[in-house]
């Protein structure tokens, strides 16, 4: 029986009010409710994480896929230049099990992969490192992850900021000084479509597990000493 | 000398993957020589078997067609160790001797008894023990009563001996089984056609498929040779899950044909399984699309590694190794039956997320040399570090070949960023970076 037309209405009004996404986007949580609440990871979406290299881009990027893929679910990792080293991502407490590592040759085959591993459902997560993504091309892949309901998670370093994007979460991560455990500040430049411009600082801890940090203000200053004048009693 | 040290030289990344691959090649060569050639047992083989049973009718004697294999690897530019014995554990070990080639008589073990320990294809450590022990030649361990030996030095070591001699039976695993299932088609005449040979071949795979599907089996390995006047195109495709859906199959087929220029007509079409395996049919579940996401992920896998090449598709596992280089092995996926299992977890060491294959040379500049790093350049920019953890020593074993001994240093730049340093013979490298 064809749906009556309360029912289509009432499906696109759902529609719209998921932004008009098509399929049903699983909200993913990173592990650090500040940072979640100021970008609320979505299944089916791509995730830009920009920074210098040794900012600490990749890091939280790996921490979000692990995220997403959870016990059981792969993950795809596409690198052209064959850098990855993966105990560091078993350190992090990724299952290797569960991770495909994919070395194309060339650009061309480069997003060939990419566009095939973000279309697959079975896909939780896929991690890259475009360095040049052409615009077609990068809504392809968005239109892919939309479909397929995986996550695409694109490390690119800080002088892609000013090209377009089709990601729906653009952040920019630089590494904070500080000691004790690693510490980042992303910067959140675009997210679900609106503005971005807000900022939070995460740190890492040994098991890959990231917190919000919280600024430790200093001691207030103890009150002003007042001179006691003892009444002189006799 | 380390191989990051080297200055002028040209270093080519060693890829495991790619030397087995190159060794298969060679062993699917060495069929002019012998309808049965296998590789080795073990990760990372080295050594082809030959059986030359009844094969001297062909070739004359044994010398002349030891001499004739040398006089083929040397026109292709390769040394090769050969002999021809009455087993495959003393042929093994009379090729690891000086002479070559070296054809040792029928029965005559006795020629090889002088040989070490080492040519017995045993592990190292227990070649070391035997060193411990004194024991340097064959002909000494045969002697030893067998019991001592199994409970001092492990049943492998009284199976090697038993190969040597041949009390115990050893199999060639050939390189290049005899296919299960063939379906062919000759052309009247030469064609040029692509849609026609397309037609072909989807209709040959159709066949394999329908076979495959009575037999309950799927395909893990397919070949289609196609035949043409001057050459033999082989289509190779390797499977993730074992498969017997033709239009799967095909489509597989169809990405390597796409970029295959034909250069002359082709004159036959041929469509093999080289390997099959048992079908998984897996129990569907109420409420739950798990065996669908299972089987789109293996065709995932199928369509990349048809068309970037197996070896470009991997799963790693990790390797207990100090060195970094060492720390993981990466293992096809596609067209494997024998999928190893994963290391169990463990303890890890913090290690970088991106680390280089070849070490860049650095200037540091360090209180004391060698120690901890206080500032370094780095693709023209100066980073004077922060913090710094370690020196983490790692060194290899003599046994390696290349003796390597490195300080790590864990580096955090002013700004904040990470680098993984290292020291070694006084001059510093950049191995990787913590992004």
């Amino acid at each position: 029986m064809p749906p009556g037309r309360s029912e289509i209405i009432d499906s696109l009004q759902r529609q719209l009010q998921k932004g008009l996404r098509t399929t049903a986007a699983e909200p993913i949580a990173s592990g650090c409710r500040g940072l979640d609440s100021l970008v609320g990871f979505r299944a089916g979406t791509l995730v830009e994480w920009l920074g210098e290299e040794g900012g600490g881009a990749t890091t939280l990027a790996t921490v979000l896929a692990r995220q997403a893929c959870g016990d059981a679910r792969p993950l795809v990792v596409v690198d052209q230049q064959r850098r990855i080293y993966p105990p560091a991502l078993a350190a992090m407490g990724i299952d290797l099990r569960r991770v495909v590592f994919v070395f194309p040759a060339s650009p061309r085959e480069y997003e060939w992969t990419l566009s095939q591993a973000m279309s697959c459902p079975a896909v939780a997560a896929v991690l890259c490192w475009p360095r040049k993504l052409g615009d077609r091309a990068f809504r392809r892949l968005q239109l892919s992850a939309e479909q397929s309901g995986s996550l695409g998670l694109l490390v690119r370093p800080a002088s892609a900021l000013h090209e377009p994007s089709w990601a729906e979460a653009r952040l920019f991560v630089e590494p904070v000084p500080c000691y004790g455990r690693r510490r980042f500040k992303i910067s959140v430049l675009r997210c679900g479509g609106g503005a971005g411009g807000r900022t939070v600082e995460v740190e890492i801890s040994e098991e890959g597990l990231l917190h919000e940090t919280h600024p430790l203000h200093p001691v207030s200053p103890l009150a002003a000493a007042t001179t006691v004048q003892r009444a002189a009693r006799a | 000398m380390p191989v990051a040290e080297a200055g002028d030289a040209h270093l080519e990344r060693h890829d495991p993957a790619v030397d087995l691959a190159t060794l298969k090649r060679i062993a699917q060569w060495c069929e002019q020589f012998s309808p049965l050639v296998g590789l080795e047992e073990g990760e990372r083989p080295e050594s082809l078997f030959l059986d030359v049973t009844g094969l001297t009718a062909i070739f004359g004697s044994e010398e002349a067609l030891a001499e004739r294999v040398v006089r083929a690897f040397a026109r292709r530019g390769l040394s090769a160790q050969v002999a021809i014995a009455d087993t495959l554990g003393a042929a093994w070990a009379a090729t690891h001797g000086d002479e070559t080639p070296r054809i040792v008589a029928p029965g005559d073990f006795e020629a090889l008894l002088h040989l070490p320990t080492t040519a017995l294809r045993l592990p190292p450590k227990t070649t070391q023990t035997l060193a411990e022990l004194g024991i340097q030649s064959i002909g000494q361990l045969l002697s030893l009563p067998r019991d001592g030996l199994a409970a001092r030095l492990g049943h492998k070591l009284i199976d090697r001996l038993d190969q040597f001699t041949g009390q115990k039976a050893e199999a060639i695993d050939v390189v290049r089984v005899l296919p299960e299932i063939v379906c062919e088609r000759q052309f009247d005449y030469p064609i040029e056609n692509r849609e026609v040979i397309d037609v072909a071949m989807a209709q040959l795979v159709e066949q394999a498929a329908a076979e495959l599907m009575r037999r309950q089996q799927g395909a893990v390995q397919l070949e289609c040779l196609l035949t043409c006047q001057e050459e033999a195109i082989p289509l190779a495709v390797g499977l993730y899950e074992a498969c017997c859906d033709a239009r799967h199959l095909l489509g597989l087929l169809r990405t390597q044909f796409e970029r295959r220029l034909l250069t002359s007509p082709v004159l036959a079409v041929r469509v093999a399984v080289l390997q099959s395996a048992k079908l998984v049919y897996r129990q569907r579940e109420l409420f739950s699309a798990n065996h669908k996401h299972d089987r789109e992920f293996a065709l995932l896998i199928d369509r990349v590694s048809s068309r970037l090449g197996r070896e470009a598709v991997l799963r790693a596992t990790l390797a207990a190794d100090a060195q970094p280089e060492y720390a993981y092995r990466y293992e096809i996926l596609a067209g494997n039956a024998k999928r190893q299992l994963a290391t169990e977890p463990r303890p890890l060491p913090k290690r970088p997320l991106f680390v280089e294959s070849r070490p860049i040379p650095l200037e540091v500049l360090a209180i004391v040399p060698g120690g901890p790093p206080m500032q370094f350049r780095l693709n023209g920019q100066p980073h004077r570090t922060r913090r710094t953890w370690g020196p983490e020593r790692i060194q290899t074993g003599w046994w390696r070949g290349r003796y390597i001994r490195r300080d790590y240093y864990r580096v955090e730049s002013e700004s904040g960023h990470c680098f993984w340093l290292f020291c070694s013979k006084g001059k510093w490298f950049l191995h990787g970076v913590f992004d």
